[in-house]
């Protein structure tokens, strides 16, 4: 099992910074450097990241090529590569779809969205064989479209938190088979050894993120679209997450975010291990408290 | 007047060392990297590994306005300025033509599109709820949530006269490049705009960027004359038509180039052409040619590339004489 920490919402640049360098130094194996177009720009990020370390392996996204094209990926890839090394890895897939709406992207327009990513998949793979490197693509996935796509990719980050809808997602992964696909779970996390409220209310955030960017049939099938979709008209109508926070079910959210002390995240990791999940990403607000991050060393592998 | 150092976003990364360590950081006041979009780097990333390897101010000049949206050049540009604590400058322009249309980007309404970035970046960075819409953006309650603090000083890398014009109206500072002669009709246009708007020429960092060549042989102006060859394709017959450079010579070259490719057209180049398009001489020549500008109020002079034979010395020479004179 290998793990990582998402970072790149509201922490400062220099604290991005240097949790990763204490993340290497604790010998957890990846950073992800999330993107999305409120975030800061990924790949700069990840330069910072890749400057100061020089070993633990820095994934860049989840990119969406509704905002970056094919060439801008590779374009970011060849250069993090050439100046700092072949540690680098990228996660593709639609995006958060009410951020990309703050853009003037309606991701419900988009024809043939699963084409479109294997398509883009393909000419980043091209792109970079042609500057001579090989680098992990993985999808971001969570509702089965995307799911079915997945054996097109290296991997599939699931962007779930609890082992019952992580098996759901592997059974399809599994019936469309492809050896040696990486499975990893890309989950807000707040893994503690004392609870902290601020950081909890955080959690909230970033969670709702996740709740409200899902398909209403991802929703549907876990049960929540009659009770979120109120609030998700109320972003598409421009209103701000902030505005309507507080007023999300408590027991919704959970469902979304790994919330837990270390003693519990070890079943929980064991839940993931035996559903064949290989990575475990620890997102937004994990990095926040290094005190909290040391809890994330020394993982069973 | 301030000397600065130009490369390119394709410089590889042990030559790009090799440039910063030849820099004296008493001597140069900014790096400014342009964009290549025929290669396949990322131009905010050699600004990012820039920025954390020297201790100058950095700038990109430039990269495309319709090469990537607006909130993508907005955040880019906020992490760099977050990487370099302040001492990050933002060129943007229309770009090279000829490789956007190669790459299938439309350029449409480049003066209101250009005022549109502009205006758009600087509420964005001062973290303003932006909605706006218009035939290429569509904003709804954008904004950008990391932390950000410095205002991102705005060059222009433009050519055309309305261009100038506009960048003497908004920017902070523009990029002028082109035949030597043109300079003086661009940073006129560049006031025409700042005094339109109550503005004064002092108020804008006027940078010329030209490729510099420290050589005492002309066998060596050979790779000079390719360069010379390649920027005379690309620039417009309206900008050369105010200078010294004979559009018809131009023409004959571009047609040398499309069929026989640089080395063919890089013959046509004559001494009036390189007299126009590039600074070469020894390192007492160069430094007296740049600070001549001086007289038509250019505030920072960029030197490189090609630099000359060997880059990382004719960087110290040149140096060396900028402090002497």
């Amino acid at each position: 099992m290998k793990y990582g920490l998402g970072v790149n919402a509201d922490e400062r640049l220099q604290d991005i910074v240097e949790s990763s360098v204490e993340m290497e130094r604790l010998g957890l194996h990846y950073i992800w450097v999330a993107d999305s177009p409120s975030l800061r720009y990924s790949p700069v990020i990840a330069s910072a990241v890749a400057e100061r370390t020089s070993k633990i392996r820095i994934g860049l996204g989840l990119l969406s090529p509704l905002i970056h094209r094919p060439n801008h990926i590779i374009n970011s890839l060849v250069t993090l590569m050439d100046l700092y090394g072949e540690r680098f890895e990228v996660c593709i897939g639609p995006g958060d779809i009410n951020q990309l709406r703050r853009v003037g992207i309606d991701v419900s327009t988009v024809k043939s969205l699963p084409n479109l990513l294997i398509r883009v998949r393909e000419e980043i793979d091209a792109g970079l064989r042609r500057e001579g490197f090989n680098v992990k693509v993985w999808i971001g996935a969570q509702g089965r479209r995307l799911l079915e796509i997945s054996r097109f990719f290296d991997g599939v980050l699931l962007n779930y938190a609890r082992p019952k809808h992580v098996e759901w997602a592997v059974n399809i992964l599994n019936s469309y088979g492809k050896d040696g696909l990486y499975v990893g779970v890309y989950a807000p996390s707040y893994i503690y050894k004392v609870r902290d409220e601020s950081l909890y209310k955080l959690l909230r955030v970033s969670s709702a993120t996740v709740a409200l960017g899902a398909s209403d049939s991802t929703l549907k099938r876990l049960g929540f679209y009659e009770r979120l979709r109120g609030f998700k008209r109320l972003l598409a109508e421009d209103s701000r997450l902030e505005d309507f926070l507080d007023e999300i079910p408590d027991d919704i959210l959970e469902e979304f975010a790994i919330c837990t002390c270390r003693s519990e995240l070890k079943r929980i990791i064991s839940d993931f291990k035996r559903l064949g999940v290989t990575h475990v990403i620890f997102s937004y607000p994990q990095v926040l408290s290094w005190e909290n991050s040391a809890v994330l060393s020394g993982l069973p592998a | 007047m301030m000397l600065d150092i130009g490369v390119t976003s394709s410089i590889q990364r042990d030559r790009l060392i090799s440039i910063l360590r030849s820099i004296d950081e008493n001597v140069f006041h900014c790096v400014w990297i342009g964009e290549d979009l025929d290669k396949p780097y990322d131009v905010f990333v050699k600004a990012s590994f820039t920025l954390m390897n020297t201790y100058l101010n950095v700038g990109i000049g430039i990269t495309s306005i319709f090469f990537r949206d607006t909130p993508t050049i907005a955040r880019a540009a906020a992490s760099l300025s977050e990487v370099g604590r302040g001492r990050f400058r933002l060129g943007i322009g229309v770009g090279g033509l000829q490789h956007l249309r190669r790459m299938g980007v439309k350029v449409e309404k480049p003066i209101s599109s250009m005022r549109e970035t502009a205006t758009l970046l600087r509420r964005i960075w001062r973290g303003e709820i932006v909605s706006h819409r218009s035939s290429r953006l569509n904003l709804r309650r954008y904004s950008l949530c990391c932390p950000y603090s410095h205002m991102i000083p705005i060059f222009f890398g433009v050519r055309g006269l309305r261009l100038l014009e506009l960048a003497g109206e908004v920017s902070d500072g523009v990029i002028l490049s082109g035949p030597k002669t043109y300079l003086e009709e661009a940073v006129c246009a560049v006031r025409r705009g700042a005094e339109k708007v109550n503005r004064s020429i002092e108020d804008i960092c006027v940078v010329v960027w030209l490729p510099t060549m420290l050589t005492l042989e002309r066998k060596h102006l050979e790779s000079a004359r390719r360069i010379v060859a390649f920027i005379l394709a690309d620039t417009p017959l309206s900008i050369l038509s105010l200078s010294r450079i004979r559009v018809d010579d131009v023409l004959i070259l571009r047609r040398a180039l499309a069929e026989g490719g640089l080395d063919a057209a890089a013959r046509l180049v004559d001494d009036e052409m390189l007299n126009e398009m590039i600074f070469y001489g020894d390192a007492g020549d160069i430094c007296n040619s740049l600070l001549s500008l001086e007289r038509i109020h250019v505030d920072e002079v960029v030197y490189g590339p090609p630099f000359g034979v060997d880059e990382a010395e004719s960087i110290i020479k040149v140096a060396e004489a900028w402090k002497r004179i």
